[in-house]
């Protein structure tokens, strides 16, 4: 079953590139910002970003939610790498993305999960975020919510196996 | 968790332009650049274990990778010393370079940063300095620029610039007039001082958190409270500790300096005093000097180099300082070995440069970088600077 990933983001090395001074990443991710519409990430030079969200474990993705409020300024072209550390913005020319989607505005207002295709998302470490431009063609993107949801296969943990084997 | 002291990548841009023969700022503009270099790479690299220096050249044909950053102190202050002075700045193009040679660092976790030395006027008007600074911005590279002997007239273009790449207070300019030793401005500017909290102390840890009363607005502010408030909270308490520490060991540093000056002479460590203060700051302080706040009783205790201190003390307090670490007893070896090196070409304005260092004669002629693919302009610098590095030209000084 699929379950939020929150726990297992590395706070420590979580890099988001081009947020602004006091909207960062860490306001779309951590517990109790996410849930707060007004906490949000924001860029900052231009309307792209870039997150480098690396895990403590190898992790499976199943699906990603991205919220957003403010629908002008909300993230429309996103793209995902998988296992690049520190990819920047000139990389995501060259590098091929794992997925790609556009974003509708009923997804990010109600925050739906976007399924992800279970194969390439297998084995995670890195997961790289390009937001490529936003729904209004405006300045800045804003977004107020990032959430991940998957399995971490790796991890042995004897109550999960119980767990499953309830289930079945 | 959370590193209080940041690990950083830096690529040092240097003024090697015709401008930089001017001897307004003593003795040459290149020569306290340089010496200024050579410092600043001490500090970084002493700052933190994994923090690395890269050198590269703004003038002449074409923008130069001297060293690719590396940990390696030696290797930074070897390559000071085989520079040419030569022809003018192209800021753009340098910017773009060192941009590259961050982007290509070995250890990601390291952040980016840009220290560029400008003392000639700069050709690139301001809107192009701007689009430079935000894309550094986006890409998360912070800027240091050090501007002297062309300030007036860059001043302006250096601010907009700034202003364009900050962010949090991460990127500084400091605007240096002829008069003090430009060393001494810097090493009590953010520049040295380093962002917020961690300060470049040294090794042994006396000066560990220099930095910490100058600086500990910009990091600790950089955590933001909102964001992370248990981290906030540890580095306040650990800024606290580091204070006491800092207050205890500068008592006990005081007598153990009185030792140090005697033994000091005989440290070969720094050429002989002729050379004058800002050469021996040059060499002995380039292992010690960030974290002057440690020095016993030379000026006041508190953080940043005190700028009417005169040649004499400055002398003592690099050499106390240098005396009172062991772990930079290997550093100061390599500084020494160096420091002849670097020294020998204070008294003169001649070309600072190594007899036979393949100048771009090999290199395609310098087209628009802009329209270079930008790997390829890497391999461009890269392979010039592998060019001068081959025949292994730099300990055949002069």
């Amino acid at each position: 079953m699929a379950k939020d990933l929150l726990e297992y983001i590395d706070f420590s090395t979580l890099e988001c590139l081009n947020e602004a001074p006091n909207h960062g990443a860490e306001l779309a991710l951590k517990q109790g910002y996410r849930e707060q519409d007004e906490l949000y990430l924001e860029s900052d030079t231009d309307e792209q970003l870039l997150l480098n969200v690396r895990f403590t474990h190898r992790v499976r993705l199943q699906s990603i939610v991205i919220k957003a409020v403010d629908e002008a300024k909300a993230p429309k072209r996103v793209k995902l790498y998988t296992n690049r550390p520190s990819l920047g913005f000139s990389d995501t020319s060259s590098v091929p993305c794992a997925q790609e989607f556009e974003m509708s505005p009923a997804q990010l207002a109600k925050g739906d999960p976007i399924p992800l295709k279970l194969v390439k998302f297998n084995n995670v470490e890195v997961l790289s975020i390009f937001i490529e431009d936003n729904q209004g063609g405006e300045e800045t993107t804003k977004l107020c919510k990032i959430a991940l949801f998957g399995t971490t296969g790796e991890v042995f943990n004897v109550a999960e196996i119980k767990k499953v084997g309830e289930e079945k | 968790k959370g590193n209080v002291v940041a690990m950083e990548c830096t690529v040092v841009c240097i003024d090697n332009s015709e401008f930089s023969r001017d001897g307004d700022y003593a003795p040459t503009r290149y020569q306290a650049q340089a010496d200024a270099v050579n410092l600043l790479a001490g500090a970084k690299t002493q700052a933190h274990p994994e923090a690395t220096v890269g050198v590269l050249t703004m003038s002449g044909k074409t923008p130069r990778v001297l060293v690719t950053p590396t940990p390696d102190l030696g290797k930074v202050l070897n390559c000071m010393t085989n520079i040419e002075i030569d022809g003018e700045c192209n800021v753009s193009s340098s910017v773009q370079i060192a941009q590259l040679a961050l982007k290509h660092r070995q250890n990601k976790n390291q952040r980016q940063r840009i220290v560029i030395f400008v003392c000639s006027p700069v050709s690139e008007d301001k809107e192009k300095l701007v689009k430079i600074a935000k894309k550094l911005k986006k890409n998360n590279v912070a800027v240091d620029v050090v501007s002297f002997g062309s300030e007036e007239e860059n001043q302006e273009k250096l601010e907009a610039f700034l202003e364009a790449v900050n962010s949090n207070g991460n990127s500084h300019l400091v605007t240096v007039p002829p008069g003090p030793v430009l060393s001494d401005v810097l090493i009590s500017s953010p520049i040295f001082q380093g962002e917020g909290g961690s300060g470049f102390g040294f090794a042994g840890g006396v000066g560990g958190a220099a930095g910490g009363a100058g600086g500990a607005d910009g990091f600790e502010f950089g955590v933001d409270p909102n964001m992370d408030p248990e981290l906030a909270l540890a580095l306040r308490v650990s800024l606290e500790e580091e204070r006491d520490r800092q207050n205890r060991a500068a008592a006990a540093a005081a007598a153990a300096a009185g030792v140090a000056q005697a033994e000091g002479a005989a440290a070969g460590a720094s050429p002989s005093a002729a050379e004058g203060a800002a050469a021996v700051v040059g060499t002995g302080g380039a292992v010690a000097t960030p974290g002057p706040a440690a020095v016993p009783g030379v000026g006041s205790a508190g953080v940043g180099g005190d700028m009417e201190l005169d040649e004499d003390a400055l002398l003592q307090q690099a050499l106390a300082m240098s005396m009172e670490i062991d772990s930079a007893a290997a550093a100061a070896q390599q500084v020494a070995a160096a420091g002849t090196d670097i020294t020998t070409p204070a008294p003169t304005t001649a070309p600072v440069m190594t007899p036979g260092a393949p100048q771009a004669a090999t290199a395609p002629p310098p087209a628009d970088l802009e329209a270079m693919d930008e790997d390829a302009e890497l391999q461009l610098a890269l392979q010039l600077s592998m060019q001068d590095s081959g025949p292994d030209s730099k300990d055949d000084q002069k």
